[in-house]
């Protein structure tokens, strides 16, 4: 079969399926009014989820920062604990640079201007869109370790604290000591293995896939240049 | 929304359907890849600055939409469509021969890649390289070289295939 005859039988078969499926005005209209199950569109969909997860993070950050420790100690100790200074202040650090990477990643992935880019040259726009999303993977594993590094201190500390604190009681065989070390290091375990994999989840399916296709079709492109 | 625009999609709107053709195999994912065309032609639609002609820009959307859109699905082209044209052809105008030869076409295509697929799609709508290039956004010698290795690859399928 040679490719002259490919072209008559696609001219047939193409036109008559274009016509067939013919849509109106007001069915065009409609198919617009829903959402998109493409990349481009999921990504522009999710950079809003993203916004949203940011909002419930400053939120939950300032319960967490603000709230009197009394709320929260509900009758525990006799004396309420404190946190080190240098552990607020550095929690502060972590947070805002969490909502920092979030905001730079979101502002560049709008200057991108995706869909405008996407329709002039899409190499270009690929490039573009990937500086973009692989600036953000590292940024937000950066911004992840940093968490959870703060989160398993506090927690660590907060752990010494409680133990200290109930220790005269308890007495101070090494045994109980070294089972309270192991179940601290455990509960910690489990806790940044969650923390760590939640995350890790939650960016791989809003962003971290689609990391991926668009270097794959950016390969793809690159391959048909070379 | 924009009347003009939907007026102008309406009337060029046998491009997406041909591009969802070549690109998709089943008629739900046909319609997902139309919507999301559709989606990207009305977000862009503001950067059309009539420096092309309009069928150009949409052709370049939709293809661009189309490689990028649905990447990691495994999307094999128009092995569906293969069964609503027999029903089309199926009284009247049956030709076995013509059959056949839009089998091996489907078979053909199917194993080019998504960029390649774009470039055979604007041959077989009889684009010259010169628009070819304009769509893409490759030069047109690149167009050149990369037309004649499909041409070979398609041959190469044609052949075992035949």
């Amino acid at each position: 079969m040679e490719l002259s005859e490919l072209k008559t039988a696609w001219k047939k078969v193409a036109d008559r399926s274009a016509d067939e499926n013919r849509l109106e005005e007001d069915q065009l209209r409609e198919i617009l009014s829903n959402r998109g199950k493409g990349i481009i569109s999921r990504l522009d969909r999710n950079v809003k989820i993203g916004f949203g997860l940011l909002a419930l993070f400053i939120l939950l950050t300032f319960i967490d920062k603000l709230l009197p420790n009394s709320i929260l100690n509900n009758g525990l100790f006799e004396e309420v604990p404190q946190p080190p200074v240098w552990l607020l202040f550095s929690g502060w650090i972590v947070s805002i640079f969490i909502a920092f990477t979030f905001i730079s990643f979101a502002w560049k992935y709008y200057r991108v201007n995706v869909p405008h880019l996407a329709a002039d040259h899409l190499p270009t726009a690929l490039n573009k869109l990937l500086i973009v999303l692989g600036t953000f993977k590292k940024q937000f594993y950066l911004a992840l370790f940093l968490f959870i590094f703060e989160a398993g201190l506090s927690f660590a500390i907060g752990m010494y604290h409680g133990y200290t604190s109930v220790s005269e009681t308890l007495g101070d065989s090494f045994m109980l000591v070294a089972l309270v070390i192991i179940i601290m290091l455990f509960i910690l375990g489990v806790f940044v293995a969650i923390l760590t994999f939640i995350f890790h989840l939650g960016f791989k399916n809003l962003y971290g896939k689609y990391h991926q296709q668009l270097k794959d079709t950016l390969h793809e492109l690159n391959e048909l240049e070379d | 929304m924009d009347r003009e625009f939907l007026r102008k999609i309406s009337d060029n709107q046998g491009i997406i359907h041909k591009v969802t053709g070549i690109y998709c195999d089943n008629p739900e994912d046909r319609k997902d890849l139309f919507q999301e065309i559709l989606i990207q032609l009305w977000k862009s639609y503001e950067s059309f600055r009539n420096e092309s002609k309009f069928s150009t820009w949409m052709y370049r959307v939709a293809l661009n939409t189309a490689i990028t859109a649905f990447k990691k699905a495994s999307r094999h082209p128009l092995g569906n469509q293969v069964e609503s044209v027999n029903f089309q052809l199926a009284a009247e105008e049956y030709d076995y021969e013509f059959e056949e030869n839009l089998k091996l076409l489907h078979k053909a295509i199917e194993q080019l890649t998504g960029v390649e697929k774009s470039i055979i799609l604007l041959y077989l709508e009889d684009k010259k390289y010169e628009e070819i290039a304009e769509i893409t956004g490759i030069t047109q010698n690149y167009v050149r070289v990369k037309m004649n290795r499909i041409k070979k690859k398609l041959k190469a399928i044609l052949n075992v295939d035949a």
